[in-house]
C-alpha cells in the first residue's frame, strides 16, 4: 500500500545564547531552574530582546541545505498560544517562514522557521525546569513526498547527516522532535505528534500504516485525527478530543520588530556551508584517499574536521597512512575515552602522528592502540614511549639469518619438499623453526621472504 | 510649587522636604487612597544618603505596573497582590542611577484596564481636587499624589489616555511620548503596540525633567528607538513665546462633537490666545475619528488577552489549587475582576479562527487608515489640538456601562493608535488641553504645552 507521508521536524539550533535571551543555549547538565532570567521564565514586565542573529543565521543555513529559497517579505514573530505549564508565557513565539520551497533528495520542502522552544513538564512529579525554555528550534515543514517507511527512515538519516555537518543544529541526541503525517489512498490525513527519534518515526508508520490499511480492509472510514506514539508499546493511540482542536490564535507579536533576509547575509551564510558531498570531493581529490576511508570520515563530521586538520598540517606523508593511524586508532581511543574532539585539535597531535609514523613499521601493531593512547592522554612521545615499552621490534642481522635459514633448509628437506609440491603449511613450519632459532625476534613477514629466496635460489 | 522650586528644596534641605511629603501623606492619603504600596521608611533611609544626578533628592511616585525590584508590583490587581519585582523596569533603573527617590507605588485601574481608576482591586482612588469625583484613570494614584503634594514626580503608562486623562481630571500635566522613545522593559502588558510608560508632573519643565532620564534606546525592548539628542529641558530652558510664531495648529471639529460646553469654552479660549501670538490655526474635518474608540476597543483586547495568558497560578501571583493543573489554571484566573475579565473574553474570541478576519484584520486596517491619515496631516501642521477628556470627571461609580466608560478614550486613543506624543496641560480645574505632535516630534510638543502653561495654569499655584 502507497503511503503519503510528510513531516514537521523539530531542531534545536546550535548557538551560544538563547533566542530572546542571554541566557546560555546549552540547559543540560545543570539543576533545575539555574539557566534562567526573567526573560525566559515570563515574568510580568519582561519582554524579548531583539532575536539572536547566531539562531537566524542557522535557520537560514538549514534552509540553504533544503535547498530552500529565502523568504523575501517580512517576516513577522507571532504567538501561538495554548496553555501549558512548561509554556512560561502560555504563549510561543514563533516566526512565519523563513525559507520556503526547497527540495532535499527529492522530498519538496514547504518552509522552515524559527521558534522558542518551551522547558520541560515532568507530568509525573509535577515538576517544571525552564532551563531549555527559550532555546531556539528550527521547525521544517516538508510536502507529503514520502512513500514508505523505509524511504521515511533513509531519507531522515540523510538530513540529520547534512544538518550535523552544518553544524547548525546541536549534536546531541534527544535533540530530534519529528511531528509525522500519514495517510494511505482513500483515507483521511492522521497526524503522529512527538516522534523523538528516526527509529521511532519509522515504527511508528509500519504501524500506523498497518492500522489504517486494516481498517479500510473492514471498510472502516479513517478520520482525521491526531494521535501519538508510545515506543514502549509500539503503537500510536488517540490523542485527547481537547488537545485535537487546539486554536492558537495566532497574532503578530507586538514586541517583535519583523526581521528581512538581506541577500548579503544570504551570501555569507552559504560561503560557510560544506555539505558531506563537498568534503567527500576534498578527500578524494585532495587528499586521494581510500574509499573505506572516505566512508569512515563521512560518519562523524566533527572527526573529519579534526581528520582534515592532520592532513592539512602533515607534512611529506602518504595521507592514506595518516587516515589509517586516524581511523582506526586514534578512532577507537576517542570512543573508547571521554576525549572530546576539539581538546586534541592541536599542532602536537600532528607532530605527534609525524614521530608515530616514522617507526609504524617496526612497531608491534598490537599495541598501536597503547601508544595511541599514551599519546592522546598522557602526552607520551610515540616513539620515546614504544621505546620505553619495548614495542619497537629490533632489526636483526641479516646475514646471521640468511646462515640460520642455509641450515634448516638442508636439515628439513622433507618441509622443503612439501612447500614445493604446493603445501603452504610448510612455509610456516619452516619459519617457525627459524624463529626458535633466534633471539631476537624480527617480523616473520623477513623470515618468510629470506626462506622463499633462498628455496628459489636453491631449486630453480 | 512648580519642579523648579521643589527642585531647590529638595536639595537645600532634603529631609525637610521629605518630611513635608511625609506629613502630607499622612493626613491625607487616607481620603485619596492613591498608593498600593507606600515605601516611606524606604525613601527616608534613601534620602539621608548623599544624592548626585538629574533628580537627586526628588520623591518620585511609580504606577504599580512599573517594577521596581523587591518591592511589590501588583498592577492593581489581585492576581499580583504578593508578587515582588524580581528585576527594576528600565526607567526606574534610570531615576535610581540619577539619583531619584521611589516614595511609592501608585494605584490604578487592574491591570489598566479604565478609565476612572475605579477597576483597582485595592480600591478607587480618589480625586484630590473633589473627593466625590474620580480622578480618571488608569494612572489615577499618579495623577491623584501629584495634585495631593504627596510627591514630586511620577510615572504613568498610557494606552489609550491612561495618563493625559487623569493628569486632566486632577489639573496636573502629563505626557505620551512618542511609541518607542521610552522603553517599556519592566512595564506590566496592556496592549503592546499602543503602551507607553510617560511622565507626569507639576509642570512642563518637570516632563521635560523626567523624560531626559527615562527615554533612549533600550537592547531589553526592541521597539525602542534612539532619543533626540538635545536635552528636553534645554529646550524648555531655551524657549520663548515667539518661538512658535507662524506654526501651524489644526484642530478636528469633531472632536468638539463630543465634548460639553463648559470645555469647549475653556478650549477655545487657549485656541485664540494661540491665535494672538502669532500662530495660525486651522479648523479641520477628521471623520475618521469615529472609528478611532471601536478600533482601539478591538485592538486592546486582542493584545491584552494574549498579554495576560501567562497568569495561570502556576509560576506566580494568585493560585487556587484544585484537582489538576487545568482546573488550578482556571479557578486562579477567577481572581481577576470584571473588566480584566470582559476584554481576555473579548480579545479571544476576536482573535480566534472564525472572528479572526471579521474583527482583528479588520481592526488592524483601520488603524493603518488612521495612521496614514494624521501623518499626512502632520506633513501640513504642526499640531494636532483638542480637550484632553470630552467631560468633568464624574462621581465614583456613576458609569458603570462598559460602553459608556470606553467612549471617554474619544479623545486621547488618537495619539496611541498613530504612535505619535501627546501632552495633557492644566488650563482650568480638571479641565485639560491636549495637544498631539508628529513621530518623534516630542520636544515640539512639550514646546507648545509650556506656551500654554505660561498663560493658563498659573491657577494649580493658588489651589
Amino acid at each position: 500500500m502507497k503511503a503519503k507521508i510528510g513531516f514537521e521536524i523539530h531542531v534545536q539550533l546550535n548557538t551560544k545564547q538563547k533566542l530572546f535571551c542571554r541566557c546560555s543555549a546549552d540547559y543540560t547538565d545543570k539543576d533545575p531552574n539555574t539557566n534562567i532570567c526573567p526573560i525566559c521564565t515570563g515574568q510580568p514586565g519582561s519582554k524579548p530582546m531583539p532575536p539572536n542573529l547566531e539562531a537566524i543565521k542557522n535557520v537560514i543555513k538549514v534552509g540553504l541545505i533544503l535547498g530552500c529559497k529565502p523568504n523575501h517579505v517580512r517576516i513577522y514573530f507571532l504567538r501561538k498560544h495554548y496553555f501549558y505549564p512548561d509554556l512560561p508565557k502560555n504563549y510561543q513565539i514563533t516566526s512565519e517562514p523563513l525559507m520556503v520551497d526547497g527540495n532535499f533528495f527529492g522530498v519538496k520542502i514547504r518552509e522552515v522557521h524559527l521558534e522558542e522552544d518551551p522547558g520541560r513538564y515532568d507530568l509525573r512529579n509535577g515538576y517544571v525546569d525552564f532551563n531549555r525554555s527559550g532555546t531556539p528550534l528550527a521547525e521544517i515543514v516538508t510536502e507529503p513526498d514520502i512513500e514508505s517507511p523505509e524511504h521515511a527512515k533513509g531519507w531522515l538519516e540523510k538530513l540529520f547527516l547534512y544538518l550535523k555537518y552544518s553544524r547548525a543544529i546541536r549534536a546531541d541526541p534527544g535533540s530530534i522532535r519529528v511531528d509525522v503525517n500519514v495517510s494511505i489512498e482513500g483515507g483521511e490525513r492522521v497526524e503522529i505528534k512527538n516522534v523523538n527519534s528516526i527509529d521511532g518515526v519509522y515504527r511508528s508508520l509500519k504501524y500506523e500504516i498497518l492500522r489504517q490499511t486494516r481498517m479500510l480492509i473492514v471498510g472502516k472510514r479513517i478520520k482525521r485525527e491526531t494521535r501519538h506514539y508510545d515506543d514502549e508499546k509500539r503503537i500510536t493511540a488517540p490523542l485527547r478530543e481537547k488537545e485535537d482542536i487546539a486554536d492558537y490564535r495566532y497574532i503578530p507579536d507586538p514586541d517583535l520588530i519583523p526581521i528581512e533576509i538581506s541577500e548579503s547575509l544570504i551570501d555569507n551564510i552559504k560561503r560557510d556551508i560544506l555539505s558531506p558531498i563537498e568534503y567527500e570531493k576534498i578527500l578524494k581529490n585532495k587528499y586521494n584517499l581510500k574509499e573505506n576511508y572516505i566512508q569512515k570520515l563521512l560518519q562523524n563530521p566533527e572527526f573529519l574536521e579534526l581528520c582534515i586538520y592532520v592532513l592539512k598540517n602533515i607534512k611529506k606523508e602518504d595521507p592514506n597512512r595518516v587516515a589509517e593511524i586516524l581511523t582506526n586508532h586514534v578512532w577507537r581511543v576517542i570512543k573508547d575515552t571521554n576525549l572530546e574532539f576539539h581538546q586534541i585539535k592541536n599542532l602536537q597531535l600532528v607532530r605527534n602522528i609525524e614521530r608515530l609514523l616514522t617507526i609504524l613499521n617496526r612497531v608491534d601493531r598490537n599495541k598501536l592502540c597503547d601508544i595511541v593512547s599514551a599519546m592522546l592522554l598522557n602526552s607520551e612521545d610515540p616513539v620515546n614511549y614504544a621505546k620505553k615499552k619495548r614495542y619497537l621490534l629490533q632489526e636483526v642481522d641479516k646475514n646471521k639469518i640468511i646462515s640460520i635459514v642455509k641450515e634448516i633448509l638442508t636439515s628439513e628437506t622433507k618441509a622443503v619438499n612439501d612447500y614445493l609440491n604446493g603445501k603452504k603449511k610448510a612455509l610456516s613450519y619452516l619459519v617457525g623453526k627459524v624463529m626458535s632459532r633466534l633471539e631476537i625476534k624480527p617480523n616473520p613477514k623477513t623470515i618468510t621472504e629470506i626462506i622463499k629466496e633462498e628455496i628459489y635460489r636453491t631449486y630453480r | 510649587m512648580f519642579t523648579k522650586e521643589i527642585i531647590e528644596d529638595a536639595r537645600s534641605d532634603p529631609i525637610n522636604h521629605f518630611e513635608k511629603i511625609r506629613k502630607n501623606i499622612e493626613r491625607n492619603e487616607n481620603e485619596v487612597n492613591s498608593f498600593i504600596t507606600l515605601l516611606l521608611d524606604e525613601a527616608e533611609k534613601e534620602i539621608k544618603q548623599t544624592k548626585e544626578g538629574k533628580l537627586a533628592y526628588l520623591l518620585i511616585a511609580i504606577k504599580d505596573n512599573i517594577l521596581v525590584e523587591g518591592i511589590k508590583t501588583t498592577a492593581g490587581s489581585k492576581m499580583l497582590k504578593n508578587y515582588i519585582a524580581p528585576f527594576d523596569a528600565t526607567v526606574i533603573k534610570n531615576i535610581k542611577k540619577e539619583g531619584g527617590i521611589i516614595i511609592g507605588k501608585t494605584n490604578m485601574d487592574e491591570f489598566a484596564c479604565g478609565s476612572d481608576g475605579t477597576t483597582s482591586a485595592f480600591g478607587p482612588t480618589r480625586n484630590p481636587l473633589d473627593l466625590e469625583k474620580v480622578p480618571g484613570g488608569s494612572s489615577s494614584g499618579s495623577a491623584a499624589v501629584l495634585a495631593a503634594e504627596f510627591a514630586d514626580l511620577a510615572l504613568g503608562s498610557d494606552t489609550g489616555g491612561s495618563i493625559r486623562n487623569p493628569s486632566a481630571f486632577c489639573s496636573i500635566f502629563g505626557f505620551k511620548p512618542t511609541y518607542g522613545i521610552v522603553s517599556r522593559y519592566g512595564l506590566i502588558d496592556m496592549a503592546m503596540s499602543l503602551d507607553q510608560i510617560g511622565p507626569m508632573a507639576k509642570d512642563t519643565y518637570g516632563l521635560a525633567l523626567l523624560m531626559d532620564v527615562i527615554s533612549g534606546k533600550d537592547i531589553y525592548d526592541p521597539t525602542t528607538i534612539r532619543k533626540p539628542t538635545k536635552s528636553f529641558t534645554e529646550i524648555i530652558e531655551n524657549f520663548k513665546d515667539n518661538n512658535l510664531k507662524g506654526k501651524k495648529v489644526v484642530y478636528a471639529r469633531e472632536f468638539l462633537d463630543y465634548t460639553e460646553d463648559k470645555i469647549k469654552r475653556k478650549f477655545f479660549n487657549v485656541i485664540d490666545y494661540l491665535n494672538s501670538l502669532g500662530l495660525e490655526i486651522i479648523e479641520t474635518s477628521l471623520p475618521e475619528i469615529e472609528y478611532a474608540v471601536p478600533t482601539y476597543y478591538l485592538v486592546v483586547p486582542s493584545e491584552f488577552a494574549s498579554a495576560m495568558q501567562r497568569y495561570d497560578g502556576l509560576k506566580y501571583g494568585y493560585r487556587k489549587e484544585v484537582r489538576d493543573i487545568w482546573n488550578t489554571i482556571m479557578e486562579s484566573r477567577k481572581v481577576l475582576g470584571r473588566e480584566v475579565k470582559r476584554r481576555i473574553f473579548l480579545g479571544t474570541f476576536i482573535t480566534s479562527r472564525e472572528e479572526f478576519g471579521k474583527w482583528y484584520k479588520k481592526a488592524v486596517l483601520v488603524r493603518l487608515k488612521i495612521r496614514k491619515r494624521l501623518l499626512e496631516l502632520f506633513k501640513k501642521y504642526d499640531y494636532l489640538v483638542s480637550p484632553t477628556m470630552p467631560v468633568l470627571p464624574w462621581r465614583i461609580g456613576e458609569i458603570q456601562d462598559p460602553l459608556t466608560m470606553y467612549q471617554m478614550d474619544v479623545l486621547t486613543v488618537l495619539a496611541n493608535l498613530v504612535g505619535i506624543p501627546s501632552g495633557s496641560v492644566p488650563i482650568a480645574k480638571s479641565v485639560g488641553f491636549q495637544v498631539m505632535g508628529n513621530l518623534k516630534e516630542d520636544h515640539k510638543v512639550l514646546e507648545l504645552m509650556y506656551t500654554v502653561e505660561q498663560k493658563f495654569s498659573k491657577f494649580i499655584k493658588t489651589n
